[in-house]
């Protein structure tokens, strides 16, 4: 999930920008759950291993996907109401327009509105969770990716902000905001977070809610 | 034949904390003598392009300011870069051991004017480093990065994930055979805001969007 390294950070200057009030979000790419064991044995053993890694990481998609259908939860509608929410809390009119998402690229033309909008919020996503490694010192614990940009609805090539935020990051990736998960969900293992499919959501919801809430105060 | 591992002959850490030297947090300004602003004569000029960064090892001994309400701030000053280009002008903390310095900065005119202030609230995390960055404004002529009172001797702790990677050489029949193993690494870091560290203070070239 996610590369070393984001591309380069644009920071937003508010006082540059006063006249952004109302800002669109576009719905966001996405392309459902990671359940990633970063780690694992089949990584040593070259193509082979790799096709059986794929296949278990195939198999914790599946897994993860009945969880959230179980739940009734839509991570993807979660992410764009978290955002909703922080970017009225840091005073901004928000507005959502759905627009299809075939591919992982920021869009190239923005859809217009019958409303009055300043600004395009345009997110590509990433989530799940992520295990270091086996074992119960390296549990599964919940993991989100969000790589944004702003743009002025008057002219799409430019860009106001752009940053991308890592809720759970491996290592110390470079250019991005990072967010350390929050100790309180991890399970030592896909059964053991199979058997919880309440908690499972839980941390994913706040690993949104966090990432949401950092790309807001980008705003400020 | 059983094959049995022979040696592990490298070690990759990615967690950039393990390699960090021990440095012991620097919490009270007590004993200092500190002035009502910061000085801004004789400081070094920021130079434009990431090889000019500056990184300033701060041991807690530097000039200080006391405000009204006497809270103490350690402080490092630069003057701007004298360029017409636009550029992105950051500031990175950087977690050493168990310390990090607790920023937060200022951006003042030619005459020592506050214009912008950025809080340490404005900072996020960016790996091992607490960063934060802003586009440059032709009016601002000096950078004052300040330690935050508010922060300072609060301890915090996260978790770290990453994964290391081993080189394995195993006996076999006739030599041997090296193979690559990977390992998790899921670990908690506690460290403490300070009035020392390590600041890193870059100003790159605007990227080229506007």
């Amino acid at each position: 999930m996610a590369g070393c390294a984001g591309t380069p950070e644009i920071p937003y200057d508010h006082s540059a920008s006063s006249q952004i009030k109302s800002i669109a979000i576009v719905t966001p790419y996405s392309n459902g759950p990671t359940i990633v064991l970063t780690s694992s044995v089949g990584q040593s053993f070259g193509l082979v291993g790799a096709l059986i890694d794929a296949s278990m990481t195939s198999d914790r998609n599946s897994k993860f996907t009945a969880m959230m259908q179980s739940q009734n939860f839509t991570a993807d509608a979660y992410f764009v109401s978290c955002l909703t929410d922080s970017l009225k809390a840091e005073g901004y009119r928000v507005v959502i327009i759905p627009v299809p998402r075939p591919d992982d690229k920021f869009l190239v033309n923005y859809p217009g509105s019958d409303q009055k909008i300043d600004a395009y919020f345009d997110a590509r996503t990433q989530f799940g969770y992520i295990a270091a490694g086996i074992g119960g010192s390296n549990p599964y614990r919940p993991a989100f990716y969000a790589h944004a940009r702003l743009v002025k609805a008057t002219d799409s090539s430019a860009v106001l902000m752009e940053d991308t935020v890592m809720y759970n990051p491996l290592g110390s990736p470079k250019n991005m905001i990072t967010i350390a998960p929050n100790p309180t969900w991890h399970y030592v293992d896909m059964d053991a977070m199979t058997a919880d499919p309440t908690g499972a959501m839980s941390g994913l919801k706040d690993a949104e809610l966090k990432s949401a809430q950092a790309l807001a105060a980008l705003l400020k | 034949m059983r094959a049995r591992f022979l040696a592990i002959l490298f070690f990759v850490p990615v967690l950039a904390s393990c390699a960090a030297p021990p440095v012991v947090p620097v919490v009270s300004l007590a004993d200092r003598a500190c002035a009502a602003r910061p000085t801004l004569i004789g400081v070094p000029t920021l130079e434009l392009g990431d090889k000019n960064k500056m990184e300033i090892t701060v041991d807690g001994g530097e000039s200080c300011v006391q405000a009204a309400n006497g809270s103490r701030s350690i402080y490092v000053a630069v003057a701007l870069p004298l360029t017409s280009v636009n550029y992105v002008l950051s500031v990175r903390s950087t977690i050493l051991g168990q310390t990090v310095f607790a920023p937060r900065m200022a951006l003042l005119d030619g005459q020592g004017r506050t214009l912008r202030e950025i809080p340490r609230s404005a900072f996020n995390f960016h790996g091992s480093d607490i960063y934060a960055a802003v586009r440059s404004h032709a009016d601002e002529r000096f950078l004052v990065v300040f330690s935050d009172p508010g922060t300072v001797g609060q301890a915090e702790s996260q978790i770290h994930e990453g994964v290391q990677q081993n080189t394995v050489v195993v006996a076999a029949p006739g030599g041997s055979v090296a193979f690559t193993a990977f390992s998790g690494i899921d670990q908690t870091v506690g460290f403490n805001y300070a009035y020392n560290g390590r600041l890193t203070i870059s100003a790159d070239p605007f990227p080229g969007t506007n």
